[in-house]
């Protein structure tokens, strides 16, 4: 029964980063975790030794699965109604941050949900995802110009919204440095 | 001094930000329904066949051939009962059929030999297919063993 606990490591290492994925094309978690049961489940059943070069089939079977049930939102009314998941609510966090990561979690979502769609994918996809701009282009039936086109627009929009964070994020001073020497250095203007 | 992020820090903040967990409840509603159906875990115990199919062949030929060679050292020094468990306990590869097939022979003729004796000699080309069974994993393979002989073939006349 060894390989009935593998698919149990494997879901905690993949869950966090599929819902997330799932997030970017529907609506609530709700829907994510849906979406993620029915793609997880499948892609198990296909390739129960749980190998990592299989994972793109499952970020593109989460993918396939969320384009399908946007287009029939009534099964998550039935769902919701019976089951205890919808009490995460829609705007459950979607990351989850150290204490002192709160803030930047916070604006750092606010600023993912503000990119086109096709952008939010990318990145959620590269960085959260760890695919490569191949597997990505392979996924989404895109070229990997057009991928790799998207990653920079989506970088770009957000270095705009989070540029600011730099000095509390990185500790990169903003001012004058502090003045670490016992006494002040003697000013030029006494001198002459 | 510019303070906006860099590609390089705004990627490293960005990953530094850990996806929300699944809730339990998705965890528990995944492990229901993979019970539902459980003819995947028959399934995980096969490992992916990546190797080419000569060297998987090759390699059912030997572990045949070693069970073969396995059970047939047992066999003379086992009772009847004793040597049908060595059987089952030797490898779970056994030994199912071997059918040699001709595929092109040809002769060169009769002549006489150095010790004076009517022969012909013949160049035969064949196939040896051997198959073995796993009776654990209801697995079959055939491996297809080409071979070319020189045969020499006494000859006699009736006086």
């Amino acid at each position: 029964m060894e390989a009935a606990f593998d698919w149990k490591r494997t879901f905690e290492q993949l869950a966090p980063q599929l819902v997330l994925y799932a997030r970017q094309l529907v609506d609530s978690k709700a829907d994510a975790e849906d979406v993620v049961q029915q793609a997880f489940v499948r892609w198990w059943r296909r390739f129960p030794e749980g190998d990592s070069s299989h994972i793109p089939l499952l970020y593109a079977a989460v993918r396939t699965i969320a384009l399908d049930q946007r287009r029939s939102d009534h099964r998550r009314v039935n769902r919701e109604a019976k089951s205890d998941i919808a009490v995460t609510g829609e705007d459950a966090p979607a990351f989850d941050p150290q204490p002192e990561q709160k803030e930047t979690a916070a604006i750092v979502e606010k600023a993912l949900q503000a990119l086109p769609e096709d952008q939010r994918e990318v990145v959620t996809l590269k960085l959260w995802g760890d695919l490569t701009f191949n597997e990505i282009a392979a996924m989404t039936g895109t070229s990997i110009n057009t991928i790799a086109g998207r990653y920079r627009y989506a970088l770009q929009a957000l270095q705009k919204k989070l540029g600011h964070l730099r000095a509390d994020l990185l500790g990169e001073p903003t001012s004058s440095p502090v003045n670490i020497l016992p006494f002040s250095p003697p000013h030029t203007e006494a001198l002459s | 001094m510019n303070n906006d992020l860099n590609e390089h820090e705004l990627e490293n903040l960005l990953r530094g930000l850990a996806p929300a967990a699944a809730s339990p409840a998705l965890r528990q509603r995944v492990d229901e329904e993979l019970k539902l159906d459980m003819s995947w875990l028959s399934t995980s115990r096969r490992k992916p066949q990546h190797a080419p199919r000569w060297i998987v062949s090759a390699g059912w030929a030997a572990m045949g051939a070693a069970a073969a060679i396995a059970v047939m050292s047992q066999l003379p020094q086992q009772s009847g009962t004793g040597a049908a468990h060595a059987l089952a306990s030797a490898s779970t590869v056994l030994p199912a059929s071997t059918i040699r097939e001709w595929d092109d022979s040809t002769g060169s003729g009769i002549h006489h030999g150095r010790s004076r004796q009517v022969e012909k000699h013949a160049l035969v080309i064949s196939r040896e297919l051997g198959t073995w069974v796993d009776p654990l994993y209801s697995a079959q393979t055939t491996a297809e063993i080409p071979s070319r002989q020189q045969l020499l073939l006494p000859v006699s006349f009736r006086q």
